[in-house]
Formats: structure tokens, sequence, C-alpha cells
């Protein structure tokens, strides 16, 4: 399904730069005192709104027409219905959520365990992959899950504009327009229990990995 | 050891270190503070809370730095003791997100020895220490006296002739803590450590160490050392036992009236 694609791509791509960069700007107080002030302007730009400014500025070009070569006609259809514009607000619905919690992850480490690894000799990728990493990591966890529900509140809304052919969005809006109710009623009912499923996984995980952390008071 | 029967395992000389508070004045943590402690044995710091004695590990340790005077182990800078010493911290020991066996093999892992080699190291401590069947749980479903009981096992792992504790049993029921301290004892005297053992426990201190040292409230300021020359194991309802005890109450107790 459309929306599935869109979500992976987006939500991947906000996961892959906001781990990187919240672990670093949890570990270097400069490169977060720069960070600091654009993340908290940007993250209270609600997405939706940006779709628009996004639609102007990407047009309705879509990965399908940045892509150069051949390629398969049906790969090109998939490709064609993943527009820029809508990667873009999902990867910022996704990225705050998940930069912050990381950033506050590596910051709460206490230095009881740093020190303990470092008088043990341990070297900067040592105490990274010993003590900062696997302390951040529930962290991280916990702000995929809430990136997670605003990316799919954020993407639903944005498959209801102008320029999608496809998508779970996109059905209830022409269910709704063509007073087909009872495909609406079908259609906000898989949202609903799309959104549970994707919830319920990512919480398995993070039990999975913050068992340690009620021991941590 | 050399020829000198009594060579020196750490050595404070003038120590003086000063924090800054949050307002932003200089607090004096440590002044001019200088004590000595003998190779292979056990030399317990005493004092009132804020004496400064987790800074005294934490200068001699090489992760901080006093503001003047000098700091040795054997005659040479902390620093290059750096993987070459064991250090239990006061609070947060074993690290929560690792099993035993990963937390008593961690300084092993560190400076890389193979897997194979760890695994039978840490098997060994943890029959050693009575251990065994706890090396796949996580710290906390550990109680208490097994999490520093795994937490001494892994300072033997590092192999480290040089211990810092930082008050290691002063959470523990009496019965677990005085278990510990004769397993510490044991401890030391087969692999030649020598010890800076911090705790707030005169008792503690009597029956383990060789040597006290006594701190005042801060800014802490060496009061008073003495020598205990009562050979191990100690017999708590011995007269002599009672005599120190009460030497070292008395002087604590001028001190915190002071
Ligand atoms: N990082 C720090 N920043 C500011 N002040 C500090 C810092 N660490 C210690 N101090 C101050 O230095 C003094 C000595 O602290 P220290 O922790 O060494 O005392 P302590 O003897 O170990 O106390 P306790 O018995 O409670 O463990 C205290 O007044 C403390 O507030
Ligand atoms: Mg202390």
């Amino acid at each position: 399904m459309m929306t599935l694609i869109r979500l992976t791509l987006g939500f991947g791509l906000g996961i892959i730069t906001a781990v990187p960069l919240g672990l670093w700007a949890g570990q270097s107080r400069v490169v977060d005192r720069i960070f600091y002030p654009v993340v908290q302007m940007a993250r209270s730009i609600n997405p939706i709104v940006l779709l628009p400014i996004a639609t102007v500025i990407f047009g309705l070009s879509s990965i399908a027409s940045v892509m150069s070569g051949e390629m398969e006609a049906w790969k090109h259809d998939v490709w064609d219905q993943v527009q820029l514009a809508m990667i873009l607000i999902l990867w910022w619905g996704a990225f705050f959520p998940v930069f912050l919690s990381t950033t506050h992850g590596v910051r709460t480490v206490r230095r009881a365990y740093i020190d303990t690894v470092m008088i043990m000799g341990a070297s900067k990728v040592q105490i990274f992959q010993k003590v900062i990493f696997p302390h951040a990591l529930p962290f991280i966890v916990n702000g995929t899950r809430i990136g997670m529900g605003v990316t799919w509140l954020v993407l639903i809304a944005a498959e209801i504009f102008p320029g999608t052919r496809s998508g779970i969005g996109y059905m209830l809006c022409t269910a709704c327009k063509t007073s087909d109710y009872q495909y609406t009623f079908a259609a906000i009912l898989v949202i609903g229990v799309t959104g549970l499923i994707m919830d319920a996984v990512i919480h398995r995980i993070e039990l999975a990995v913050s068992h340690w952390q009620a021991a941590e008071k | 050891m050399t020829g000198i029967a009594q060579t020196t395992a750490f050595s404070l000389h003038n120590i003086i270190k000063d924090y800054t508070s949050r307002e932003g004045t200089a607090v004096r943590a440590l002044d001019s503070v200088s004590l000595d402690a003998e190779q292979g044995r056990i030399t317990c710091l005493v004092g009132p809370t804020g004496s400064g004695k987790s800074t005294i590990l934490r200068i001699i340790s090489g992760i901080e730095e006093a503001d003047s005077g000098s700091a040795q182990i054997s005659g040479r800078k902390p620093h290059e003791f750096i993987g070459k010493l064991g250090y239990l911290t006061q609070h947060h020991t074993l690290l929560p997100w690792m099993r035993i066996r990963d937390n008593i093999g961690l300084p092993l892992d560190i400076v890389g020895q193979n897997r194979e080699t760890q695994g039978e190291k840490v098997a060994r401590i943890c029959e050693l220490l009575g251990l065994q069947g706890t090396e796949s749980l996580y710290p906390y479903e550990l109680s208490g006296g097994m999490q520093q009981r795994a937490a001494i096992g892994r300072l033997l792992a590092g192999g480290a002739p040089y211990w810092l504790m930082d008050e290691p049993f002063s959470a523990l029921d009496e019965k677990t803590r005085q278990r510990l301290q004769r397993l510490l004892l044991q401890l030391v005297r087969e692999n030649s450590i020598s010890a800076l053992f911090v705790t707030h426990s005169i008792d503690e201190a009597v029956f383990l160490a060789d040597r006290v040292v006594i701190l005042s409230a801060g800014p802490g300021r060496v009061i008073e050392t003495f020598d205990i020359a009562v050979s191990h194991p100690r017999d708590r309802l011995s007269n002599e036992y009672g005599r120190n005890m009460e030497r070292i109450r008395r002087k604590i107790e001028s001190v915190l009236s002071e």
C-alpha cells in the first residue's frame, strides 16, 4: 500500500538523521547550543502547515522524477506516488521527537558510569559503546514511538492534499466526497487499527530495551 | 616489594581542591590534605559527610585534578594508572543494562581480551565469590549484597593491584556487611592488593584497616592518622578491638563537635 511505503521512507529518513545527530548533540555542548534554537523553533511548526509550502518548493515532483535512467513501468508508478513534499513533512514529524529524546538519553547518563569505564582504560569509542549508547537506547525507542504517532497523523492528513492519487488518506477523502460512507468508515477503521498495531510493535521493543530502567531511580 | 619493608601505595601531599558552586563562589573541598597508604594494606578514610572522601578517591584515580599538591600511586602519577586501577564508586557501580557476566568481564572486554579467556575468568571469579547462577541476570535482579559481590568480582577481573573503594558496604545489612568484610580481607591478602577504603563506620574501619585516616568536616583536613597493628582476622569482642574503636570514636566526636 502506498501509505506504508511513504511512511517507511519518511519515517525511516527521520530516524536515520535524528539518531546520529541526537547522539552528537547530546555529547557536545557546542553542537547542542547550535541545534537548540533551530530545533525548538522548527518543531513548533506543525508539519501539515508546511505541506503547501513544501508543495510550492518541490511542486508535485516525486522520487520518480528525480531518479534518472530507465525503470520498469510499475516501479515508476510506485515512485511517482511518493512526492518529495510529502516525504519532507513526514521527516519533519518524525525527526524532532526522536532527536530530542536521543539527546536527552545521552545527557542523562550518570557521571559514575562514565568514570567507572574511563578508569578501566576505555577509549572514547568504548565509552560510547558500553555506556552512552546503551543508556540512550530506551530513550531513542521511546522517541521513535512518539514520532511514529505524529508521523501517522501527518501522513493521513497529507494524503488528502491535491496531487495525491493513492493511499489510505486519499481513499478516505474520495469515499467521503462520493458519499460512500461504508467505505469511509472502513478507511477510518483501517487507519485506527494500523496505528494501534504499529504502536504495539514499538512498545514491545521499548519494553525489551528499557527493562533495567525501573532500577535506575 | 623491593628491599624496603613497606613502600607507599597511595600518597597525597598538600592537596587543595576547590569546587565552584552553582552561585559561582568557590567552595574548598580539600584543604592541604596529606596522607600515605602502604602497599599491600587497607587504609580507611573516615570522616563526616562532605569532608571530601570521595574527592580524594577521584583525585587519586586520575579522573579529577587537584588545584595544587601532588597525588601519587607507587611514586608515579595517577593518570599512568588508568586501566591499572580498581575503582568502586559510591553509588551505581554496576552498569544496569549489562548482565552480571558482562559487568564482571567489563575490564577484560575493555582491554580487548578475547571472549573465551574472558568467559573462563569470569566463571572462575563467580565460583570464588559464590555468584554461580547469577551470571545471566541483570544487576537489579540481585540483592544489594550480591551486587556488591559482583562489583568486587569486577575489581578482581581487572587484575589491578590498587583498589579504591567508596563506601562499598554502607547500604548492606550488618550480617552481609561482615561477610563481605571478611571476603575483602581474604582477597586483599591473597592478591597483595593495596586498598584505600572510604567508610562512615568506625567499626568497619577498625575491622579492616591497618591505618585509619580521619578527616574533618568540610573543608577536609587530616585530623589524625592511626595505625592499627592487630593481626587479621580481628576479634570484635577483644579488649584491644574495643580500645581502638573507642580511640577513633572519641577523635571523630571531637571533630564533629568542633
Ligand atoms: N562536582 C562538584 N561540584 C561542586 N561541589 C562538589 C562537587 N563534588 C563535591 N563537591 C563538594 O565537595 C565537598 C566534598 O564532597 P565529597 O563528595 O568528596 O564528600 P564525601 O566526604 O565523600 O561525603 P559523603 O560522606 O557524603 O560521601 C562537598 O562539600 C561537596 O558539596
Ligand atoms: Mg562520598
